[in-house]
């Protein structure tokens, strides 16, 4: 559908003001700072202002706490909030803002974006400590896992940054306890967590057992293949389906 | 109008009475159960209690988490609500994401129109209905649905959204006034949303529901008080108006809220009295998000409005 300029960049302009923090203090400074054209800046000038920071805050509470996007990121990402060193609502005040925010899609009519991997991805840009990364990688992995215990058919697909592998009856990742973690790269001090009979599950084990959980996946990583061979791999994972976590 | 009447599956006659109207988000008290997968124990004793003196229900569509838009993850719980009916009550969606007032280009209604008309053949739904507003922006909801923006050229854009959405849908549409709620709305634009409620229900060719409080609301937040709260009506659409709906409202320190909270305003009662007679078409008033105990059982505050409504739509359906 064809929408007129003036009534996108009304919309756009309405939203950077709800969204962005800092640009709304400016325009209340300056009206003009946005660039819009004048007819626009003069219905945005007719916002009332004490409104619009009301509605600007609800969304931010409302982020925070996964009314609106479904992922209650005080509770799912407490330690990487903590090690942002500033209030929650600062925080997600920030988050709000960026470009990874403008990301998230979880209407439902169109593939979804979760606010926690918009979050944690966000959060890689603002923490310069490897291990507050690692957690972060921890906490978002983890965030994930917790709908897909609850959700077989999720409006976003859950492997589409390489860190959550489908396996038979569930959802499995490896990651590191001290850096985060990319596809394909062997942890060093492995974490795996998963998904098996709508249960999450999570914690250290030893490489060769994360491994053979990788082996179950579409497209096992080198390291796994390497370090555990298919008939080894097929005991553990027999033993790891016993325990209902496969 | 007559063309969209001969589309309405369950024959809805008019004065069909009092309804009730509920939102039912997924993991509330009231709501629907997702460990269940059914409608919760509080919402059951209310309505086994109460559903004998409604005409109809609605209820309010909920995203389930992170479901995808599939009837399959809705209809066992839908089930359940159902079950809890009499057979021949008539029932009707309200829908949260058809976000008809916004104008984002890329907002896609195809699989949302495709969804709802799966519900449709499912559960027979009488009509959908939907405030004017703002649902979500960008993908995002929002934390109460904000009013369209009132400029000429937006509305162009929403008589495309709701003509669209009308002729996609396999029931009538019912386009609901927007809420004003202060403190978590902001108004954007010059025209009079009476004005911009007419002209968009006219150019779209659509039937509309009024809410009481969004009148109220609307006058009120334009510095309209006393009798001026009930000023105006003939700027409205109101022989297209099918519904009227009535939900728990407030004024606290200057400012009126669109509550939900069951507890109804005298104001409310004396508005709807002014357009019981004025709308031609009406075929129902809904009393929206009731509040009750874990028993079932209204609260107190709200009984003595709530039988003066029934009282006044009563003697109107006679």
């Amino acid at each position: 559908m064809t929408v007129p300029a003036s009534v996108t960049a009304l919309d756009v302009a309405v939203r950077r003001l709800l969204r962005d923090d800092k640009a709304r203090d400016r325009f209340a400074r300056d009206p003009e700072c946005l660039g819009t054209d004048p007819r626009i800046t003069s219905l945005l000038k007719g916002i009332n202002r004490s409104d619009l920071s009301r509605l600007a805050g609800a969304v931010v509470r409302g982020v925070a706490n996964g009314s609106l996007c479904g992922t209650d990121l005080q509770a799912s990402f407490a330690r990487t909030l903590l090690a942002l060193g500033a209030p929650l609502e600062e925080s997600v005040a920030r988050f709000v803002a960026s470009r990874e925010f403008a990301r998230v899609e979880v209407v439902g009519n169109r593939p979804g974006f979760p606010a926690s991997r918009a979050f944690y991805e966000w959060a890689l840009t603002q923490l310069d400590d490897v291990t507050a990364q690692a957690v972060a990688q921890q906490e978002y992995v983890r965030a994930l896992l917790a709908v897909l215990a609850t959700t077989k058919d999720p409006v976003f697909t859950p492997e589409a940054d390489g860190l959550v592998r489908r396996v038979p009856h569930g959802w499995v990742a490896v990651l590191d306890a001290n850096r985060q973690l990319n596809w394909g790269t062997r942890p060093l001090d492995p974490i795996a967590m998963g998904v098996g009979a709508g249960r999450m599950w999570g914690g250290r084990l030893p490489d060769y057992v994360c491994a053979a959980l990788l082996r179950m996946t579409e497209a096992p990583p080198l390291w796994a293949l390497q370090l555990v061979s298919a008939e080894r791999a097929a005991q553990i994972a027999a033993i790891l389906e016993a325990r209902r976590m496969l | 109008m007559t063309q969209i009447d001969a589309r309405i599956r369950r024959p809805v006659t008019a004065g069909m009475g009092l309804g009730v109207g509920m939102d039912l988000p997924w993991g509330a008290p009231v709501g629907f159960d997702p460990s269940t997968n059914r409608i919760s124990g509080r919402v059951s004793r209310y309505l086994r209690r109460e559903v004998e003196t409604f005409a109809y229900l609605f209820f309010a569509f909920q995203p389930r988490g992170s479901f995808a838009l599939d009837p399959a993850n809705y209809v066992e719980a839908y089930r359940s609500l159902r079950a809890l009916l009499p057979d021949e009550l008539p029932w009707a969606l309200h829908h949260t994401i058809l976000n008809l007032g916004s104008v984002e280009a890329d907002y896609d209604r195809a699989p949302i129109i495709e969804f709802t008309n799966a519900l449709i053949a499912e559960f027979d739904f009488a009509w959908i209905v939907e405030d004017i507003g703002i649902w979500s922006m960008a993908g995002v909801p929002m934390p109460y649905p904000q009013p369209p923006y009132f400029t000429a050229d937006a509305l162009d854009v929403v008589v495309r959204n709701v003509t669209e959405t009308r002729r996609g849908l396999d029931v009538p549409l019912h386009i609901e006034f927007p809420g004003v709620t202060d403190k978590v709305t902001i108004v954007v634009g010059d025209l009079d949303a009476y004005d911009y409620f007419r002209r968009l229900a006219d150019r779209a060719d659509a039937w509309v529901t009024i809410d009481v409080g969004h009148l109220l609301g609307w006058r009120w937040l334009t510095g309209h008080r006393g009798s001026g709260l009930y000023g105006a009506l003939d700027r409205l659409p109101l022989e297209r108006c099918r519904e009227l709906h009535l939900s728990g409202c407030g004024i606290s320190r200057g400012r009126f809220l669109d509550l939900h909270h069951g507890v109804l305003m005298d104001e409310q009662l004396d508005l709807t009295e002014l357009l019981l007679e004025r709308c031609p078409n009406l075929v129902g008033v809904t009393y929206e998000d009731p509040r009750y105990h874990d028993s079932g059982l209204l609260v107190e505050k709200a009984r003595p409005n709530v039988d003066r409504l029934r009282n006044l739509v009563a003697a109107w359906a006679r």
